[in-house]
């Protein structure tokens, strides 16, 4: 007993030390890091006055700092510190309220992790007085996910005036567990502008042992400049005087503004030699070669060899003696796509799993280049940057870049799912110049070809009925048919693999799923199934009455009827064909005797420009090229006639897009069709006000009326 | 940034705790999902019994009433692969004991589990909790049972329990058990259109009191809905007494204890008026020649335009007020501290101000019912010789003379020393809230144009709101705001020319131009020309299946002019007829009229009420859908 009694006094007194030591460690830290942030931060953080160009500013950023420090400790794992330092002159009630309460997490472990936090806040006075916040009177929000505490400080700043100046400061410390040959830090790309003005700003990367960097300063961001601090390399950025922006339509900021994009990595023994982009440790690495992209990308591709030669298994009989080399690389890709994607989904639908491809692209574009190598089939790997990320001159990290595979130098196919036919690829990389290669060999740079508006199109026909004329009650048969780019947004909704899988079992073998000889196994899969079934199709219908009320200016009182009529998954066959039925509100107005006939809202919703779109400052990217055309086929009411139809011949035509409208009336049907399109996917700034034109027209036309009036 | 990080990290963690083995489902259970299915199309689970029990009871060494809360909830899935989030609310006075989610072998059943505050953007902090437990059914027929144990440390703040539950119910029982020597009163509240039965057992020592209800739908998730006070099911507890030793101790029996334990709290408040008063004399240092009302205006107003309002619900200090001069020192406070901080300048400037309680509109209840949830704000009164002035410094941009819609109609509870008033604040007329427009528009026959100038005048509601988001939008951006909502954000055709100062007496007026394309368009040798381009409440029916109430938020008045000059040529074709509702919803008068070479557009519409319950949906369809067809209708002109 009195053993037991010692031993406990021991313990506590031992947690009290250490619960001490630890809480005295934390204090002596946290007083190290205000006397860094705001006694050794340097003359930018102890300006007081702003431009006066920037007076009637919401508020001025005075200076703003990042710091980022990477290491491997000598013992244990690795560390990461990220501090971020503010100083703000607020000039209104917006940034009043925007930093009239501060919040930052509370520390925490996580999974291994150790998560630390130190803040500071304090207001700076016109007359140069000095308050600091206390973060004692901080509250907790907390939020505890199962066992892992996730919880946020929150305070209330007292004090704060318009014309004060505030300045704080949020470090975060990770410990993070011992690794063992290799572990990336979080990348990140960072725009130099904001939504206030900034005077100063810096960015400073410290990288300690078996630490590598990577950072690319784009746009018109400075370059990094090597420092010595404490003895340390710190590479930092110095920038000033950066105008406040806001983000706008088919904008692309990363390519647009100053920007810089990083990071880090830990990488010790061989890993060091692999083909990741390491430059040398401790020492910033700006540039990728060609070499470097392609060593990477074939590394990747070979380590999803095995992938290879099953793909190659299953179609080695049935393709032997074949000579047509397009029609066996088509074959191959389909045979792909059925074994990694589809073969296995009715089983992932009775267990309930996602039927999203559970393969990488590497995985499957290394399959296929292994197994059109095999039967002689003559392709490269293109490997780039999506567009709206940067361009493969500036590419430093390893996840910028995805890859496609072109074939027969005439069909390119990539970024690939269960819809994916044979010559599809991502949009993302269209008109950007990629690296073309065939193993180590014939490297080059090739422009990525970039589709047509006609590639692109989505094809509506209406048929407008008026059931009641005087109750504005009508009916629109819709028969959409989608191709190219645009029929992603589509096609994942409503197209589902039963829409699909019989046309699939007649080509390929599915995995058998429910055996009718077992009975009780097979009622619980066909009680599964019809289950699935119900859920989709109403899933479907609430996602296609969606779709309806976001495409129509118009009430929509019912969406039904809807059939596929060509799923879209073949190349024979590219077009994505749906027809439904709505039944709609709002198309009818009695005006004197006579009705309005909203005729123009029946074209889709059309991009309506705000004032503020009218002037723009930054050039125009689009997704792609591509085209809408409509055909609205009114039946006339018996004993109506139709005036007004002049109105609906419409041109507005420019280089980079256009929109045409014609009609006539043919057996006492009004028949409209309309064409809107855009030529490409790029629009220097200069021509937006060209552009502009088409996209007016195009929004007019909505508002356009037909009289019908009794005969 | 940086905890969204660590969050999206243990999703992972969460996900993977979900893989759970399937169940064996009892064909019992697989056949009355079936039948469930067929009766309830959109439900994808239900609560086949889920039961509600408060124990009350006395402490040792306390005389506060606590209460053992016990709930019992069966679930049974309609279709495969669903799922549920049980909720468990919980705050500094109610503490969660345990709680376990079983399957039908009562083994536990693997759920994902998060606890932490309820974030709410309009209150900064708050001790309102929530543990929400997440499960999967994997089958049709699965059946998931959860128990809870809750205690609520102090009755006083269990006001009142819902009979619904986000789930369909097949049944629901609420039971209070109390014991004799302790006095609870239940209010049944919204049960007339409801099959609630109630049953009272005498047993023993203690009162059972149950409420059974079958087959009730869930809480609504329709928007714009009042507070489910309003019109969902659900009893008021009160806590009145409790008797000790044969000794009658009262714990909120009637309005007078409800106003003790309010000024209790108040007691610990410790104003320092020395740090209060330099600011009270500088906001009145050049006041010496004003009246009183003025002098109260001079300092409302500072206290409106200089302390920010940040909400705080935290147990006690829910209901304490701040110190007045760290709200002061602060520049933010809630309602109390604010309105206290108020009263302090008032009563240093040598006014009679006090403290007074009210519930906003969101509450249906007044002070004849003695309890918390009675009330859910502070303001300020001060006393006049003949009436007393409530001013509510929380409201920004409030003219001192009413108070803003969500207080008006309510009942206050002024603090009078150890008694207390009772007040009822008036309803304002709605013209306060006018909004009131003029547009002269002449047409640009050549390219189909009407060009108008226009002047928007705004009150009440409307203009207090237009200056709060001019305030958000920042100086820079006001221009731009506010072509913005000149016509619903219709700015590309509209150009401000002129926004007046704000000021509390006057309307706000928004000057302009416009030039309206897309309103006449011309057939053979006629034009159709649709002169109104807000049409106000067009197409607002209330949809044939809404259940709940709709709330407004504010009465709406607004009344529109518009002139348009004929040009010469022109004549009138067809003048569309003027229409006329009235009712209690809606007031609306529009009509044309032709008078010498000027066509005129008068538009007058009042929305009464603030909430339209879910009886008079058919009276307001109807009266929009005439609406509708009058806005559908068009002004005809022709060549002379």
């Amino acid at each position: 007993m009195i053993s037991l009694n010692k031993n406990l006094l021991i313990l506590l007194v031992l947690t009290y030390c250490y619960t001490n030591l630890f809480a005295q460690n934390n204090d002596k830290k946290a007083l190290e890091l205000k006397n860094y942030f705001w006694k050794e931060s340097g003359n930018d953080f102890k300006v007081t006055e702003v431009p006066e160009k920037w007076m009637e500013k919401p508020a001025v950023i005075i200076a703003r700092s990042f710091e980022k420090h990477y290491k491997k400790r000598r013992i244990g794992g690795l560390e990461y510190f990220d501090y971020e330092h503010y100083r703000i002159k607020i000039q209104s009630k917006k940034s009043l309220e925007d930093y009239a309460e501060f919040s930052f997490p509370e520390s925490t472990t996580f999974v291994g992790y150790g998560i630390k936090f130190y803040a500071g806040y304090k207001i700076i006075k016109p007359d140069g007085r000095e308050i600091e916040v206390s973060l004692d009177d901080a509250v907790v929000s907390e939020m505890k996910v199962n066992r892992y505490e996730l919880n946020m400080l929150k305070l209330a700043i007292p004090n704060l005036e318009i014309g004060d100046i505030v300045d704080f400061y949020i470090a975060e410390e990770q410990h993070i567990p011992p690794v063992d040959n290799y572990y990336s830090f979080d990348p990140s790309i960072n725009v130099l502008m904001a939504t206030y003005p900034i005077m100063k700003q810096k960015i400073s990367f410290n990288v300690e042992r078996k630490c590598y960097l990577n950072v690319k300063s784009l746009n018109g961001a400075p370059a990094f400049v090597l420092q010595k601090k404490d003895d340390n390399d710190v590479y930092v950025l110095e920038d000033e005087n950066r105008e406040n922006y806001e983000d706008s339509k088919w904008m692309h900021p990363y390519l647009q503004l100053p920007t810089v994009k990083f990071k880090a990595v830990f990488a010790k023994g061989a890993i060091t030699y692999s083909p990741l982009f390491l430059g040398k440790q401790g020492q910033l690495k700006n540039e990728v070669t060609e070499k470097e992209v392609v060593d990477f990308v074939n590394a990747y591709l070979n380590d999803y060899s095995a992938s290879g030669i099953y793909l190659y298994k299953q179609v080695k009989k049935s393709l032997k003696g074949r000579t047509d080399k397009a029609e066996m690389a088509r074959e191959i890709f389909y045979v792909m796509r059925n074994h990694f994607m589809i073969r296995h989904l009715e089983s992932d639908i009775q267990a309930d799993k996602s039927q999203h491809p559970s393969y990488s692209n590497y995985k499957m574009l290394s399959a296929l280049s292994y197994t059109y190598s095999q039967f002689g089939i003559d392709h490269k790997i293109l490997a780039g940057v999506p567009r709206n990320i940067s361009t493969i001159k500036d590419i430093i990290l390893e996840n910028e870049i995805i890859i496609a595979i072109k074939i027969l130098d005439e069909f390119i196919i990539g970024d690939l799912d269960n819809y994916t036919t044979f010559g599809e690829y991502p949009y993302m990389l269209e008109g950007t110049d990629v690296y073309s290669f065939k193993g180590k060999s014939l490297v080059k740079v090739e422009s990525f070809p970039i589709s047509s508006a006609k590639d692109n199109n989505y094809t509506k026909e209406l048929n407008f009925t008026i059931n009641d004329l005087d109750n504005d009650d009508s009916t629109v048969e819709i028969k959409n048919t989608i191709s190219g780019h645009q029929k992603e947004d589509y096609i994942f909704q409503l197209v589902d693999f039963y829409d699909y899988k019989n046309e699939e079992a007649t080509k390929h073998k599915m995995e058998p799923y429910g055996n009718p000889s077992k009975k009780n196994t097979h009622a619980k899969y066909l009680q599964k199934k019809e289950e699935y079934l119900e859920e989709m199709n109403e899933n479907r219908l609430n996602f296609l009455e969606e779709l309806t009320k976001a495409d129509y200016d118009l009430e929509i009182k019912e969406v039904k009827d809807f059939a596929i009529i060509s799923n879209g998954r073949h190349h024979t066959q590219p077009t994505f064909e749906f027809n439904y039925k709505a039944l709609i509100e709002g198309a009818v107005k009695k005006a004197g005797n006579n009705y309005l006939i909203s005729i123009g809202k029946l074209l889709d919703k059309q991009l309506q420009l705000e004032k503020k779109d009218l002037v723009r400052d930054y050039d125009i990217y689009l997704s792609y090229p591509r085209s809408y055309n409509y055909k609205i086929v009114f039946n006339i009411p018996l004993g109506y006639d139709i005036e007004g139809i002049e109105n609906l011949n419409v041109t507005a035509i420019t280089d980079f897009g256009g929109f045409t409208s014609t009609a006539k009336i043919t057996n006492n049907q009004l028949i409209v069709k309309a064409q809107k399109y855009y030529t490409t996917n790029f629009v220097e700034q200069q021509n937006w006000e060209t552009m502009q034109s088409f996209i007016k027209a195009a929004e007019d036309f909505n508002t356009k009326n037909v009289l019908l009036k009794a005969n | 940034m940086k905890i969204f990080k660590i969050a999206i990290v243990a999703l992972f963690v969460i996900f993977s705790s979900l893989l759970t083995r399937a169940q064996k489902i009892s064909p019992g259970n697989l056949k009355l999902a079936q039948d469930y299915k067929k009766q309830l199309d959109d439900e994808k689970r239900l609560a086949v019994e889920s039961a509600i029990q408060y124990s009350f009871y006395s402490p040792k060494n306390s005389k506060k009433i606590a209460v053992e809360v016990k709930e019992q909830e069966s679930y049974l899935s309609l279709s495969s692969n669903s799922d549920y989030v049980k909720r468990n609310y919980y705050n500094d006075y109610e503490t969660i004991l345990s709680y376990k989610i079983l399957n039908e072998k009562k083994r536990p059943l693997a759920h994902d589990k998060v606890c932490g505050h309820i974030e709410d953007e309009s209150i900064f902090y708050s001790d309102a909790k929530v543990c929400a437990y997440y499960f999967k059914f994997k089958n049709i027929g699965q059946v998931v049972k959860y128990t809870g144990e809750k205690k609520v440390l102090d009755a006083r703040y269990l006001t009142k329990t819902f009979l619904q539950t986000p789930l369909f119910n097949k049944k629901r029982i609420i039971e209070f058990k109390i014991p004799k020597h302790i006095e609870i009163e239940l209010l049944e509240m919204n049960f007339d259109d409801y099959d609630i039965e109630k049953k009272e057992d005498k047993n023993g020592d203690y009162t059972i009191i149950t409420y059974t209800a079958n087959d009730l739908k869930g809480f609504t998730d329709e928007s714009s809905t009042p507070s489910f006070s309003h019109f969902a099911p659900h009893i008021l507890i009160l806590t009145k007494a409790q008797t000790i030793n044969g000794k009658k101790e009262n714990i909120l029996s009637n309005t007078q204890e409800l106003y003790n334990w309010y000024q209790n709290l108040k007691s610990g408040v410790a104003n320092d008026p020395q740090k209060i008063e330099p600011i009270v004399q500088e906001i009145l240092q050049n006041a010496r020649d004003l009246t009183d009302k003025e002098k109260i205006e001079l300092l409302f107003y500072w206290v409106q335009d200089n302390i920010k309002y940040i909400a705080f619900e935290d147990g006690i200090a829910g209901f304490k007020p701040e110190d007045a001069h760290t709200v002061l020192y602060n520049r933010y406070g809630d309602c109390k501290g604010m309105s206290n901080l108020l009263k302090e300048m008032l009563d240093i400037a040598g006014f009679d101000a006090r403290l007074t309680w009210v519930g906003t509109r969101r509450i249906p209840y007044d002070y004849s019912i003695p309890s918390l949830a009675v009330d859910n704000h502070m303001v300020c009164s001060i006393m006049l010789t003949d009436t007393a002035l409530v001013l509510d410094a929380t409201e920004p941009f409030q003219h001192i003379d009413y108070v803003g819609e969500r207080l008006q109609g309510r009942p206050v509870l002024i603090e009078d020393g150890s008694s207390y008033l009772i007040k009822k604040l008036a309803v304002e007329n709605i013209a306060i809230n006018l909004v009131e427009e003029q547009i002269d528009f002449e047409i640009d026959i050549e390219n189909d144009l009407l060009i108008g100038k226009g002047i928007k005048k705004l009150n009440g509601e409307s203009k207090k709101k237009l200056k709060i988001f001019s305030d958000a939008v920042g100086r820079e951006k006001e221009k731009e705001f506010i072509e913005y909502v000149i016509n619903n954000g219709d700015s590309k055709n509209y150009e401000l020319i002129k926004v007046s100062d704000y000021d509390r007496k006057k309307s706000a007026e928004i000057e302009y131009t416009c030039r309206l394309d897309n309103k006449i368009q011309q057939f053979s040798d006629k034009w159709y020309v649709d002169l109104d381009a807000s049409k106000q409440l067009y197409e607002t029916e209330v949809e044939e299946d809404r259940i709940a109430p709709i709330d407004f938020d504010d009465r709406m008045y607004i009344t529109e002019q518009i002139n348009l000059t004929l040009p010469q040529n022109l004549q009138i074709d067809y003048l569309p007829s003027s229409i006329n509702i009235k009712n209690n919803l809606l007031d609306a008068q529009i009509e044309y009229q032709l008078v010498g070479n000027t066509i005129k557009y008068n538009k007058s519409i009042k929305v009464l009420k603030s909430i339209l319950n879910s009886n008079e949906f058919e009276s307001w369809n109807t009266a929009i859908k005439k609406l509708n067809k009058f806005y559908g209708d068009q002004l005809i002109l022709k060549n002379k």
